[in-house]
């Protein structure tokens, strides 16, 4: 699953490890497994919550201020950012995947999770 | 600019508080003024201007799978490192990542995969074809480790 958002003014994130507040312009791109409780494909306009499995990646770009309170980082950035989270995995965790990331190319990005590096090849 | 292959690279944590626990792959770029601290690890930094990142944080131990009643031991048993294998290809057009593309295997999964490859590398796939052009011995700008 890849989502898509655009948010001209002021944006909060609540997710434990990557809370903050951005005000200006933030495009976030994130890919999660395709779960039981995903949306539906298309558009949705303002107020729409995601739920469900955190995402494998994330890419997101803030154009003005920025401000970073969660428990890894304490900060304040003004201008433009570009911040990738490419990879969490736990380290007792056995999994392979293919993840292809196209910021400028949503449709072009995908995820694929398997238990066996044969059955992803 | 294009970024082939990008070697993982491990960054220590030299002031690290606490052991990761998770491996972790992220990228930064900033163009403007950005002040931080991570209190986990107190330690804090000041850019003013242009700053681009790109770091793997890579957990130094971990625990053995445990093994199913009745089943042959896993892979790991006895081990306490992190296995991972991984092929990444970042793309970069001015300031922007225009696309990132990586394969990975961690745990169990990347251990099986590497006893049953042995030395015989021209048996890695395409998901893993980074590797095939490595040497055997040596650095370079391959993808990962196990």
């Amino acid at each position: 699953m890849v989502v898509v958002t655009h948010v001209p003014g002021v944006a909060l994130r609540s997710a434990r490890e990557d809370a903050g507040l951005s005000i200006g312009y933030t495009r976030t791109l994130a890919i999660a497994p395709l779960g039981a409780a995903a949306p539906a494909q298309g558009r949705y306009g303002p107020g729409a919550v995601l739920s469900g499995a955190p995402p494998v990646a994330l890419l997101r770009r803030v154009i003005g201020l920025d401000l970073a309170l969660n428990f890894g980082r304490v900060g304040v950035m003004l201008g433009f950012s570009e911040e990738a989270m490419l990879a969490r995995v736990p380290a007792g965790a056995s999994l392979v995947r293919r993840l292809v990331l196209v910021p400028g190319r949503p449709a072009e990005s995908s995820l694929i999770i398997c238990t066996e590096v044969e059955a992803c090849d | 600019m294009r970024l082939r292959r990008l070697a993982v690279a491990a960054v220590p944590l030299a002031l690290a508080a606490c052991e990761p626990r998770q491996l972790t792959l992220g990228a930064r770029t900033i163009v403007g003024i950005n002040a931080q601290i991570n209190p986990e690890q107190t330690t804090g930094s000041v850019v003013i201007g242009y700053d681009r990142t790109f770091a793997a944080i890579v957990p130094r131990s971990a625990d053995p799978s445990p093994a199913a009643p009745g089943s042959a031991p896993p892979a790991n048993a006895g081990r306490d490192a992190m296995a991972a294998l991984v092929c990444s290809d970042l793309k970069v057009e001015g300031i922007t990542i225009r696309s990132y593309t990586d394969s990975m295997a961690t745990g169990d999964a990347a251990v099986r995969f590497a006893s049953n490859l042995g030395n015989n590398r021209a048996a890695i796939g395409d998901l893993f074809s980074c590797f095939r052009a490595r040497p055997t011995t040596g650095g370079g700008n391959g993808g990962g480790g196990l």
